[in-house]
C-alpha cells in the first residue's frame, strides 16, 4: 500500500495509507494537485496546520474501518428523517473517548472534510446532550451560566412550550 | 485552533450548529437556557424549521413573552416551520378563542408549512377566522393535513374551497374522531370535500357513517393509493364496488372497526387487483367464512401484507384455507385467534418469502404450537415472530430453524424454563444461531423466570446482539439478573422488566 507523510500541528509526522486518506476530500484534492502516488523518503510531508497527531490517527482509523461503506445518500432535505438515527455499535465504541479528544476529532473531520466522520461525531455529542436538564448539560460540558436569575427565569418560561410531547 | 483542552463551547459556531441540528425541540429548548451564547445559537431559524409541537394552553398560561402574538409572529416568520402539530385548548370559550387566534397567527406566518396536525378543535369562535381559510391563503406548500378531534363547523363550504384553491400540493388528508355534535343547520360541504378527496393519494377518514355520502359526489379517484376507512361505512357492497371503480390504483387499504363481511370480501376480490397491503384492525369477523377469505386472497395476487386483528375467533379450517391461499409474495402476515387450532393445522406450509409472522392470541392445547416447526420450514428469511404458547423444546427448535430471526415475542411463557438455553448451547456448537435484536417473553409462571434463567440466557449467543429486552412477570428476579444482562448485552438500549421487582443500583 502506498503511504503518504503528513505533518501535524503538534509537529509530528504521521504516515498514512493513501487510499484510506482519500476519504478526506481535502487530502484527496491535495494528493491530486501534488501528483503524489507513493511514499518517497525525500518527499516533504504535507503540512496540516489545524490537526493534531492524535486526532489524525483517530480519523484515519475511522476511515480505514469505513473504507468499503456504500456512499452516503444524497443530501436530500426531505429524506432527512425526524427520528434521530442511532450510531452503529462500532462507531459508538470508537467514539468513546474524553470530550477534549472528541471535539478535536470533530474539528479534524471538519478541516479534513470527512463527511461521514463529522456526521457520526456530531451525533455522538448530540446524544450526550439529549435527555439532560440544563443544569446537567452545563455540568457535563463545563458551560458557565452568565444569565442573571431573572433572565434565567425568563428564558425558562419562554422555552416552556418546547417540552411538549 | 490547536488546544490541549478543547471545550464544547470553543468549537466554531458552524460546528455547534451542526450538533444542534441533530436535536429535538425539547432538547433545543433546554440548550437555550444554558447561557447567552447558547440562547443565540438555538435562536437560529434553520434549527426549528423541521418540526414543532405546540400546546396552546402552555402558551396562553405562560406569563411571558409579554406580547405573545407578536413574539410568535416573529418566531414563525423567521423559523420557516415545515411541520406543525398544534393542540388547541378548549376548557372555556375564552381559551378556545385565544387558541384559534394563536393557530391563525402561526399559519399566516408559516408559508413553508408542509404538514399540519390540528388536535382538539372544539368549535369555531364567532369572532375569529376559520383556520382552514387562513391555511388556504397562506400555506401553498401544504402536503399533509390531519384533523384529530375537531368540530364539524371547521368544515364549511368556504373553508374547504379555500383549501381546494390555496393548497394545491395537498395529497394526504386525515380526519379522525370528528366531534359530530354541532348545529344540524351546518351540513358538511359534500361537493367541495369530494373534489378535495379526488386529488389525494392518501385519505384517512374515520368519520362515522358519512363516507358513503362522498362516494356519490366523487367522480375520480385515480390518484388514490392509500385509504383508511371505517369498515361499517362500506357495509353495502355497492359502496365498495363504487369506491374501487373510482380508485383503481389503490394499493393500501386499512379497515377499522365494524364488521368485515362477505360483502367486503367479494368486491375486494373482484375490484382490487393492485392491492399490496390489507389491514383489518379490530373488526368483527362473525359474518365471514373461510370461502370468503379464499376468494379475497385469490383476487389480490399482489398482496404483500395481510394483517387481521379481531376479538372474534375464526374456525381452524379458516387457518388452513387462508394459509393455503396466501399469495406467494406475502412478507407480512398477522392472523387473529382461531378456535380449536390443532397441530396439523399449524403444519400448513407458510409462503417461502415470509419475513414477519404474528399469531398472537391463541388458546391452544399444550404442544400444538409445535406444528409451526413444519409450517415455518420454508421461511428461512423470517425476521420477526410473535406467537403465544412456547415451551423449552419449541423455542430451542425455532431458534435453530430460523437463523435470520431478529425480533421474537412470546406472549405466554408459562412452560418456559432455563433448560431451553442449555439445549441451545449444546446445539450452538454445530448450528448457527440467530442474533436477536429484540426479545420479549411474557407471562412466565411464578418461579421459572429467575436469575438462573436470565444468567443462562446471557450465556448463549442469542443474547449478544439484543437491543430491546422485555420480561414479565419478574417477581423472582434480583440484581443478579441485571448484572448478567449488563455483562452480556453491550448493545442494549431498552430494558423492560415488569411485575413486582425491586431494583437496587448496579454498576
Amino acid at each position: 500500500m502506498p503511504g503518504i507523510k503528513l505533518l501535524t500541528v503538534d509537529n509530528e509526522i504521521v504516515e498514512v495509507d493513501a487510499d484510506t486518506a482519500k476519504q478526506s476530500l481535502l487530502l484527496r484534492s491535495m494528493l491530486h494537485d501534488l501528483g503524489v502516488t507513493e511514499i518517497d523518503d525525500d518527499e516533504e510531508a504535507i503540512s496540516l496546520p489545524h490537526v493534531t497527531a492524535a486526532a489524525l490517527r483517530k480519523a484515519m482509523a475511522w476511515c480505514a474501518h469505513h473504507k468499503d461503506d456504500p456512499p452516503p445518500p444524497e443530501d436530500d432535505e426531505n429524506a432527512r428523517d425526524l427520528q434521530p438515527q442511532q450510531l452503529s455499535s462500532w462507531d459508538a465504541e470508537f467514539l468513546r473517548m474524553d470530550q477534549s479528544a472528541l471535539f478535536e476529532l470533530i474539528q479534524a473531520a471538519n478541516y479534513l472534510d470527512i463527511r461521514g466522520l463529522l456526521d457520526t461525531a456530531c451525533k455522538a455529542v448530540a446524544d450526550a446532550i439529549r435527555g439532560r436538564s440544563p443544569e446537567e448539560i452545563r455540568k457535563a460540558f463545563n458551560i458557565r451560566c452568565d444569565f442573571t436569575p431573572q433572565e434565567e427565569e425568563q428564558v425558562r418560561r419562554e422555552t416552556e412550550w418546547c417540552e411538549e410531547k | 485552533a490547536f488546544n490541549h483542552h478543547c471545550q464544547l463551547e470553543q468549537l466554531p459556531t458552524e460546528l455547534l450548529t451542526r450538533i444542534l441540528s441533530e436535536l429535538d425541540q425539547a432538547t433545543l429548548g433546554r440548550c437555550a437556557q444554558l447561557n447567552k451564547q447558547w440562547r443565540q445559537l438555538t435562536a437560529q431559524p434553520l434549527l426549528w424549521r423541521n418540526s414543532i409541537r405546540i400546546r396552546a394552553q402552555t402558551i396562553i398560561d405562560s406569563p411571558t413573552p409579554v406580547n405573545q402574538l407578536s413574539y410568535w409572529t416573529s418566531f414563525c416568520s423567521s423559523a420557516s416551520i415545515q411541520q406543525l402539530h398544534f393542540e388547541l385548548c378548549s376548557s372555556d370559550a375564552e381559551y378556545n378563542r385565544r387558541s384559534v387566534q394563536l393557530l391563525n397567527t402561526f399559519l399566516s406566518n408559516s408559508p413553508c408549512l408542509q404538514a399540519l396536525t390540528i388536535q382538539g378543535f372544539d368549535g369555531m369562535p364567532t369572532e375569529e377566522q376559520n383556520p382552514l381559510v387562513v391555511l388556504g391563503q397562506s400555506c401553498s406548500q401544504l402536503c399533509t393535513l390531519k384533523l384529530i378531534r375537531f368540530g364539524r363547523d371547521l368544515l364549511t363550504e368556504e373553508s374547504v374551497t379555500a383549501l381546494n384553491e390555496g393548497c394545491l400540493e395537498l395529497v394526504d388528508l386525515e380526519f379522525r374522531q370528528s366531534v359530530l355534535a354541532g348545529p344540524d343547520s351546518n351540513p358538511l360541504p359534500l361537493p367541495q370535500l369530494a373534489s378535495l378527496f379526488s386529488r389525494l393519494t392518501r385519505l384517512n377518514f374515520l368519520h362515522e357513517a358519512t363516507f358513503p355520502l362522498f362516494l356519490d359526489e366523487m367522480v375520480d379517484g385515480t390518484s388514490i393509493r392509500e385509504l383508511v376507512l371505517n369498515a361499517s361505512d362500506l357495509c353495502y357492497d355497492e359502496h365498495l364496488h363504487r369506491l374501487l371503480s373510482l380508485a383503481p390504483y389503490l394499493t393500501t387499504l386499512k379497515l377499522q372497526f365494524g364488521e368485515f363481511t362477505e360483502s367486503h370480501a367479494g368486491p375486494l376480490a373482484s375490484g382490487c387487483p393492485n392491492l399490496q397491503s390489507l389491514v383489518l384492525k379490530n373488526v368483527s369477523l362473525c359474518m365471514i367464512s373461510a370461502t370468503g377469505f379464499v376468494e379475497l386472497l385469490n383476487g389480490c395476487p399482489k398482496l404483500r401484507r395481510l394483517k387481521i386483528s379481531s376479538h372474534d375467533e375464526l374456525d381452524s379450517e379458516c387457518y388452513r384455507k387462508i394459509v393455503a391461499n396466501l399469495p406467494s409474495g406475502i412478507e407480512d402476515l398477522k392472523l387473529p385467534s382461531f378456535r380449536k387450532l390443532r397441530q396439523p393445522d399449524l403444519q400448513s406450509l407458510l409462503p417461502r418469502g415470509l419475513k414477519r409472522f404474528e399469531l398472537p392470541i391463541q388458546e391452544l392445547k399444550h404442544g400444538c404450537m409445535r406444528g409451526l416447526l413444519v409450517g415455518l420450514r420454508p421461511c428461512s428469511d423470517l425476521t420477526n415472530l410473535n406467537i403465544s404458547d412456547c415451551d423449552d423444546k419449541l423455542l430451542s427448535d425455532l431458534l435453530t430453524l430460523l437463523p435470520r430471526l431478529r425480533r421474537l415475542r412470546l406472549t405466554n411463557c408459562n412452560r418456559l424454563s432455563g433448560k431451553v438455553w442449555e439445549n441451545l448451547l449444546k446445539r450452538g456448537a454445530t448450528q448457527p444461531l440467530p442474533e436477536l435484536h429484540e426479545f420479549a417473553a411474557l407471562k412466565f409462571s411464578d418461579a421459572s423466570l429467575n436469575d438462573e434463567f436470565v444468567a443462562k440466557m446471557c450465556h448463549t449467543p442469542v443474547a449478544r446482539g439484543l437491543r430491546r429486552l422485555e420480561l414479565s412477570d419478574c417477581r423472582s428476579l434480583t440484581d443478579a439478573a441485571l448484572v448478567s444482562i449488563a455483562g452480556a448485552c453491550p448493545h442494549l438500549t431498552d430494558l423492560k422488566l415488569s411485575g413486582r421487582f425491586f431494583f437496587k443500583m448496579v454498576g
